[in-house]
């Protein structure tokens, strides 16, 4: 996508260009030339087999060479000398009227559900919805590509509806555009081959107020929030980004099954340290979202797990951070989270470890730990994760040796400031998202 | 019951697309510019189209431009934000490409992946 980008960009700059790919990404290079506003952009597809390396014979036999010569020289279509719009770009406001039944089945015929059942969002639904914010319905928050869609309040609020969202969840789900658009990744997320999920991480008071939990289960508590704040977002992503066709504008080869899912908030009044939303530059009196890039996760658990003990903690978390740098996710900066319980982190620190200790314990040690040879290949190529390693608390009390970690990759974190409505009072109290059962959140 | 339900699909500012320029119409004697993506086996590739190019059309000149990035750029150096970013998005970068595509009659733009 990003060299169908550069490739528009050299015709603006007033060279003729033709692009060459895998022909498995003709589709999403002539997508990019489109939001570039050259959807006559040449691509031609190689049949080089993905994967590789430098071998001249092998790609040799995959590059049409006589292709590109007739695209570099042959003359330009009608089409291609006034090209006419195809997009029209404005969907009618209402899309349809039918029971539930035909509801689900229309929406889900055009990609715009994701094979669950949604919300029907009917004028109402999206009326109330837009109480969760002060910013007027037809306000663009961002445009989010590659599609470039407008994300207006309205639009959020439609597929808020969608994903049973609440009005109190507008806000989050605002910062949650706001951040996607403003991260530096994310065109390369959508039109990646790796298999990668949005990951969701929710700081400050807004937390309490929306019970995101941040305790026991957080991955799978099936609490309102956590499940439908990300759902929310998928569904923004698809309808507004334009990101859900395999092969076309979804180009990972097994997708990931965090996509629509992962959410979770920090415990900060059992932290030892700092909380994220303050590493990243806010006041801990700030509401705030953050986003990385997951690849894939896992839980930390030592050979000895029913005591805790600081040093074979510490060993597991280095030998898995090197599992991660040594997994090639260098893009700008390989991200990782470390979520520790709450027992655990307070058992760090009464042995000393403050979060930059740990953090710089497991950048130093995971140099030399047993995988790191296969780090010293790529030496002075992918960047240490430096930039992207977190430690967040979460996931219940115990304090065993135990962490959860979540191996990221494409380029760090974004953080945003969650903004609230005026009537934020009265929206909580109105809203009640607790569930009725008997849980233990910490 | 029926429900009269909104549309989730956003909006699309539509601006007037862009025709392509004009091809050459013979590519010898001209320079083609091969300008290399960051990944994988694109630098292989782009020697490889020069190689075979050369082959059918022995006058055609070439140059060559690599964005920045990859296997052979230490990340924490890298002079642009280009791994995966706009060339427009760095004025530098756009000089540089500005510079080099004064060179080039056309160009072939590479994806190794």
């Amino acid at each position: 996508m990003c060299l169908a980008y550069n490739t528009a960009a050299i015709e603006l700059l007033g060279k003729p260009a033709v692009m060459i790919c895998n022909e498995s990404f003709v589709h999403d290079a002539q997508n990019g030339g489109a939001k570039r506003d050259l959807p006559g952009l040449r691509v031609v597809g190689t049949t080089i087999p993905q994967g590789t390396h430098e071998e001249a014979e092998v790609i040799r036999k995959g590059v049409p060479v006589d292709k590109i010569i007739a695209a570099l020289t042959e003359a330009l279509t009608e089409e291609e000398k006034a090209p006419t719009v195809k997009d029209i770009g404005t969907p009618s406001r209402i899309a349809f009227k039918g029971n539930i039944e035909e509801v689900n089945r229309f929406f889900y015929r055009r990609g715009w559900s994701g094979g669950l059942p949604i919300i029907p969002p009917t004028e109402e639904a999206v009326k109330e919805m837009l109480q969760g914010t002060d910013l007027p319905a037809n306000h663009v928050v961002a445009k989010l590509p590659p599609r470039l869609g407008n994300a207006t309040v309205e639009k959020i609020a439609v597929n808020a509806v969608m994903a049973g969202a609440l009005p109190t969840h507008m806000p989050v789900l605002i910062a949650g555009v706001q951040a996607l658009a403003d991260h530096w990744e994310w065109v390369h997320v959508a039109a990646t081959l790796i298999s990668v999920a949005p990951c969701w991480v929710i700081n400050g008071p807004i937390r309490n107020d929306l019970y995101v939990d941040s305790g026991r289960g957080i991955l799978s508590s099936g609490l309102l929030s956590n499940t439908v704040i990300p759902r929310a977002m998928n569904l923004m992503t698809r309808n507004i980004a334009g990101v859900f066709r395999p092969g076309i504008d979804a180009m990972t080869w097994f997708g990931h099954e965090g996509t629509s899912s992962l959410c979770f908030a920090e415990n900060e009044e059992d932290s030892p340290w700092t909380p994220l939303h303050v590493d990243h530059g806010l006041k801990k009196e700030d509401s705030a979202l953050s986003l990385f890039f997951v690849t894939g996760s896992a839980h930390v658990l030592s050979p000895k797990n029913s005591f805790f003990d600081d040093k074979m903690a510490i060993d597991c978390m280095t030998q898995n951070v090197v599992g991660n740098y040594a997994g090639g996710h260098g893009m700008g900066g390989a991200s990782c989270l470390f979520a520790l319980t709450s027992g655990s982190a307070r058992q760090f620190a009464q042995y000393g470890w403050t979060k930059e200790k740990i953090m710089n314990h497991l950048l130093e040690a995971g140099k030399t730990a047993p995988r790191a040879d296969w780090v010293k290949r790529y030496e002075g190529t992918w960047s240490p994760p430096a930039e992207g390693l977190r430690l967040v608390v979460a996931g219940g009390s115990l304090a065993y040796n135990t962490a959860y970690q979540l191996n990221g990759g494409f380029g760090g974190w974004m953080t945003k400031k969650v903004e609230l409505p005026k009537n934020w009072p009265q929206l909580i109290k109105k809203y009640n998202v607790l569930p009725g059962y008997d849980l233990k959140l910490k | 019951m029926d429900y009269e339900v909104l549309s989730p699909l956003a909006e699309v500012n539509v601006v007037p697309p862009r025709a392509l320029l004009p091809r050459v119409s013979d590519l010898n004697g001209k320079t083609v510019g091969l300008f290399a993506f960051w990944k994988w086996y694109t630098p292989a590739q782009m020697r490889v189209v020069e190689e075979e190019l050369k082959k059918r059309l022995p006058n055609t000149k070439f140059s060559h431009f690599k964005q920045p990035g990859g296997q052979d750029t230490k990340i924490a150096d890298k002079p642009y934000p280009a791994m995966n970013r706009e060339i427009l998005e760095s004025k530098e970068y756009t000089e540089q490409l500005k510079e080099w595509l004064k060179g080039v009659d056309t160009v072939v733009t590479g994806h190794g992946d």
